[in-house]
């Protein structure tokens, strides 16, 4: 049977379970950039996300025969690669990174850029040093969240950078939605006390 | 006395309902008049806008063909993927129906985190202490209050402690994939969560058991 990108997933999923690793190379292909973006905002550099997804795929091949079509193979290759993540995160020293952040490729391509005074031909109207302090602020940013306590920092990842309802965060979590709202609001208190130079409350 | 005093200030959670649009209206009422709840909700856009702007910086195009044939060369290597089957966790679950949801998933990822980290649990040698002739009275029979009389090394699991005979053969047949399939994960600091989501008599049964175990390696070493 062949496949290509309009093979529906179900047919996909039951192809791989027949025995054709092809059409598990299909979901890869059509689920690979979602399931690496959600290990890379958890660990937060390419290296382990790629060993994340890598390791996610493989999870999801082995249990492939529990996935029953209740939820998207999307969402179900989702799951895995949180829960994945929060394994990695849970066994992992807790991260001590520095909030003067450490060399951001794109803060050292900025301040790179600025030297060689090529910033100074930027036609969009900004100031010419705004690319590096805006990429300069999100290293900051970044290890901010790197530091907060890990249940907040998932609720914080999961609802900002992926938009999943309090309700699916709450599951995934093993939380009620409550907690999962007063997490998202202790992870942003944190990160402002962080940002502002305080401790962790 | 401005109206906003005679309302409490709003919770996490209702700080959180207020930004999103989900705070009942009476409660927002509060926010539009008080200075300190609408100082919160501007602490919290301005951090949320902060966090929005760290982007997800786009790997080389090369690296997706890369990851993907990590990928296939693992699954290479791996049996194809069984169809769904009957779980022994479903078995498990059914021996448990008397306990709430909480307790059972926690007990069941409190089983499977222990028989991972004691080897589990001694079962090679649970199960030479049940079929061999001349075994040696076992220990972790003493585990549930047994009685003074030592028990014959059948009584030990079959009648004095079924219960958790028949978890151990259960458990044997259960893989890290069976419980990652059933959701028994064992989340970041699920253990601690068990133990304190279980009754205390749930608790000390288990503690027995593991005291039990632990000894039984001990001399056994």
């Amino acid at each position: 049977m062949a496949f290509d990108e309009h093979t529906d997933d179900r047919a996909l999923v039951q192809a791989t379970l027949d025995g054709n690793r092809a059409a598990f190379d299909l979901i890869v292909e059509r689920y690979r950039r979602n399931v690496y973006q959600v290990c890379f905002r958890f660990v937060g550099n390419h290296e382990d996300a790629s060993d994340l997804a890598q390791d996610a795929f493989i999870r999801a091949y082995r249990a492939l025969g529990k996935f029953k079509g209740e939820a998207a193979l999307g969402t179900w290759l989702h799951r895995i690669a949180v829960n994945v993540s929060l394994n990695r995160l849970a066994l992992k020293r807790p991260s001590h990174e520095s909030l003067d952040a450490g060399p951001d490729p794109r803060a050292e391509e900025g301040r790179a850029l600025a030297s060689e005074g090529r910033l100074l031909e930027d036609t969009s109207g900004e100031r010419p040093d705004e690319p590096m302090m805006r990429a300069e602020r999100a290293a900051i940013v970044k290890a901010a969240i790197a530091r907060l306590p890990t249940k907040q920092r998932a609720t914080l990842i999961l609802r900002v950078y992926h938009e999943l309802p309090h309700e699916e965060i709450a599951h995934m979590l093993g939380s009620s939605v409550g907690a999962v709202k007063a997490n998202f609001f202790h992870a942003l208190q944190n990160l402002k006390r962080l940002l502002s130079g305080g401790p962790l409350g | 006395m401005t109206p906003h005093t005679m309302t409490p200030h709003l919770t996490p959670e209702e700080l959180i309902d207020s930004r999103e649009r989900q705070l009942p209206s009476a409660r927002q009422a509060h926010v539009d008049t008080c200075a300190v709840c609408r100082a919160k909700l501007a602490e919290i856009d301005e951090v949320l806008l902060d966090v929005a702007a760290v982007d997800m910086p786009e790997p080389s195009p090369l690296f997706w063909d890369h990851l993907s044939a990590r990928i296939r060369d693992r699954v290479a290597h791996e049996p194809p993927p069984a169809p769904a089957r009957d779980n022994p966790l479903a078995r498990l679950g059914g021996w448990l129906t008397g306990w709430s949801a909480a307790p059972r998933w926690a007990f069941a990822a409190v089983l499977i985190a222990l028989c991972a980290s004691l080897g589990w649990l001694g079962l090679s040698e649970l199960r030479r202490d049940r079929t061999g002739p001349v075994a040696p009275a076992p220990r972790s029979v003493q585990v549930d209050n047994a009685p003074a009389h030592a028990p014959t090394p059948e009584t030990a699991v079959d009648d004095g402690d079924s219960e958790w005979a028949l978890m151990v053969q259960m458990a044997e047949d259960v893989t890290w994939d069976d419980a990652e399939g059933s959701s028994l994960y064992v989340r970041p600091a699920a253990v601690d969560r068990a133990l304190v989501e279980l009754t205390a008599e749930e608790r000390d049964r288990l503690l027995q058991l593991v005291q039990a175990d632990l000894a039984r390696q001990n001399k056994k070493s």
